[in-house]
């Protein structure tokens, strides 16, 4: 069963990836040509159907999963790149430090993506790929840094921590060769979890028009065109959002699935 | 010559808010080429202790001296000449191995430490071969991690670690207690053939009497943070003067016509 559900999730994942590296290698036709037929039916030159504008579905939605990624990879490279390590010196502080660490984070926390995402297109001047990536980025670093202090407590407390400093290594060599490969899988599984929120994200902004710009495919904005002709063809806001459902499940399972694999505590219960 | 002193050691922890004084105005000192065992119950302060005489604890009163110089406040070279010169070898080695690290690394680990001469760094590979040796671990490989080694293989680990900096001082705090009884004597044998092949200063941590009469020609017993009795380890088993010494070396369990 558990190894059913990180199967599950690694699947949903993969086809992700594989639609992405498909619509860089080739497309059914140009994503955003615009022409006849309109609201067409699935045919041999346009698999999907086309949309409102005549562009076609398949190739807006292979193009989507691009932005998805890539959104979703830079939002959780922000996450763990500043999260990870404030997490590990939290982890390793005491007293003031350790508390204004967690009280910051804390208030990162309280403050929504979407406020941000706002902030970050007003100080721009417009709503982009690049704003909602920042946004959504900077929102997970709360979530990476408690996973992390949480696991670098536990770690920094081994003896083998008490060895090292007894044979005169310093905070920066405990932190990159004792605890960051021991923190390394509950990173993990949280990047994993965080990429599903990521995706969820970017689908929200730019359903909202605050993430990707009308020029580049994304689901988001793709069921946000969609709105007008929800009754009479569906599948135009279906397809897409059947996507984003598919790429968040995939994501979440995998991370539960990894949470599983490497955490022996859980190992030991389901023996 | 002394090595290690403890003046006037004192050491209060807060848990859940409350002070809880584990270690109350002890002074001790460990001369070169001593034997010292500290035994007392779960507890007594004995890990404590030990772990502010290598200087991984800060007291919260008195002073612990290396050769003379206070730890609190030495200056970078003294700090260096501690780190060099005392090391540990922990209870469990199971939380004493880095297990994402391979048993030929963590040995290797102290020799690229900072406080080491940068000139040793260029004959670990060798330094970790021979001091497998030296720990009967010859036919393991380096490149193993620790959970594909049994209990007595991963502390022979540990104790070569502790020797790779070639300590004058080792410091052992429990390190028998968590092996099976089979493999207690095979490493206990092997700390009294090291202490005695490497010239090495014994400070060895147990709640086991038997282990300490084995090992150490002095002894410390402490009871709830204080010292209650120290001496040659002979006498003390002879004729202890405290109550509570008395009482643990009751308590040894005997077989019939021993």
């Amino acid at each position: 069963m558990k190894r059913a559900v990180l199967w599950a999730g690694a699947t949903l994942v993969a086809l992700v990836v594989l639609a992405c590296l498909v619509s860089v290698a080739w497309l059914p036709t140009d994503p955003n040509t615009v022409g006849t037929p309109t609201l067409a039916p699935p045919s041999a030159d346009h698999p999907l159907g086309t949309d409102n504008l005549g562009r076609d579905l398949a190739a807006r939605l292979l193009v989507g999963a691009r932005s998805c990624l890539l959104v979703g990879v830079v939002a959780v490279s922000i996450g763990a790149v500043i999260g990870v390590p404030l997490g590990i010196i939290a982890g390793g502080s005491r007293g003031v430090a350790a508390t204004v660490l967690m009280r910051g984070a804390d208030i990162v926390y309280a403050f929504p993506a979407l406020l941000l995402a706002i902030l970050l297109a007003a100080a721009r001047g417009h709503a982009s790929t690049f704003t909602a990536m920042a946004a959504i980025g900077l929102s997970t670093i709360p979530a990476f840094m408690r996973v992390t202090r949480s696991a670098a407590v536990d770690v920094l407390a081994q003896d083998y921590v008490m060895a090292a400093r007894g044979a005169g290594f310093g905070l920066g060599h405990i932190a990159l060769r004792h605890v960051l490969p021991n923190v390394a899988p509950v990173v993990l599984v949280q990047s994993s979890s965080a990429f599903g929120v990521a995706i969820l994200a970017e689908a929200s902004l730019s359903y909202l028009g605050l993430g990707t710009p009308p020029t580049t495919p994304s689901w988001g904005r793709m069921i946000y065109e969609a709105q007008s002709f929800v009754y009479s063809d569906i599948q135009l806001a279906a397809l897409p959002g059947i996507c984003i459902a598919a790429a968040v499940l995939g994501f979440n399972l995998l991370g539960d699935g990894l949470r599983d694999l490497l955490d022996p505590t859980l190992r030991e219960i389901t023996r | 010559m002394t090595l290690l002193e403890a003046r006037g050691l004192d050491k209060t922890y807060r848990r859940s808010g409350n002070p809880v004084r584990a270690i109350r105005c002890i002074d001790l000192s460990v001369a070169s080429g001593d034997r010292l065992g500290i035994v007392g119950e779960s507890g007594s302060g004995k890990s404590t202790l030990v772990r502010m005489l290598a200087g991984l604890l800060e007291p919260s009163f008195g002073q612990v001296l290396y050769r003379g110089n206070p730890i609190n406040g030495a200056n970078r070279e003294q700090l260096r000449e501690l780190r060099r010169g005392v090391q540990m070898v922990f209870q469990d080695p199971r939380s004493s191995l880095n297990p994402r690290m391979r048993i030929g690394d963590i040995i290797a680990e102290p020799l690229f430490s900072p406080v080491q001469p940068r000139s040793i760094r260029a004959h670990a590979v060798e330094r970790v071969a021979e001091l497998m040796d030296l720990v009967e671990l010859d036919d393991v490989a380096p490149n193993v991690y620790p959970h594909e080694l049994s209990g007595g293989q991963r502390q022979r680990v540990a104790i070569a670690r502790a020797l790779a900096p070639a300590p004058e001082v080792l410091i052992a705090d429990e390190a028998v207690s968590a092996l099976d009884v089979s493999v207690r004597a095979h490493v206990l044998n092997l700390i009294t053939d090291l202490v005695a092949t490497q010239n090495l200063t014994l400070v060895f941590v147990s709640h086991d009497l038997t282990v300490v009469r084995h090992l150490c020609d002095r002894m410390v017993v402490m009871r709830d943070g204080v010292i209650v009795e120290q001496g040659r380890t002979e006498a003390i088993h002879a004729n202890p003067t405290d109550d509570y010494t008395a009482r643990l070396l009751a308590s040894v369990p005997r077989l019939p016509g021993h």
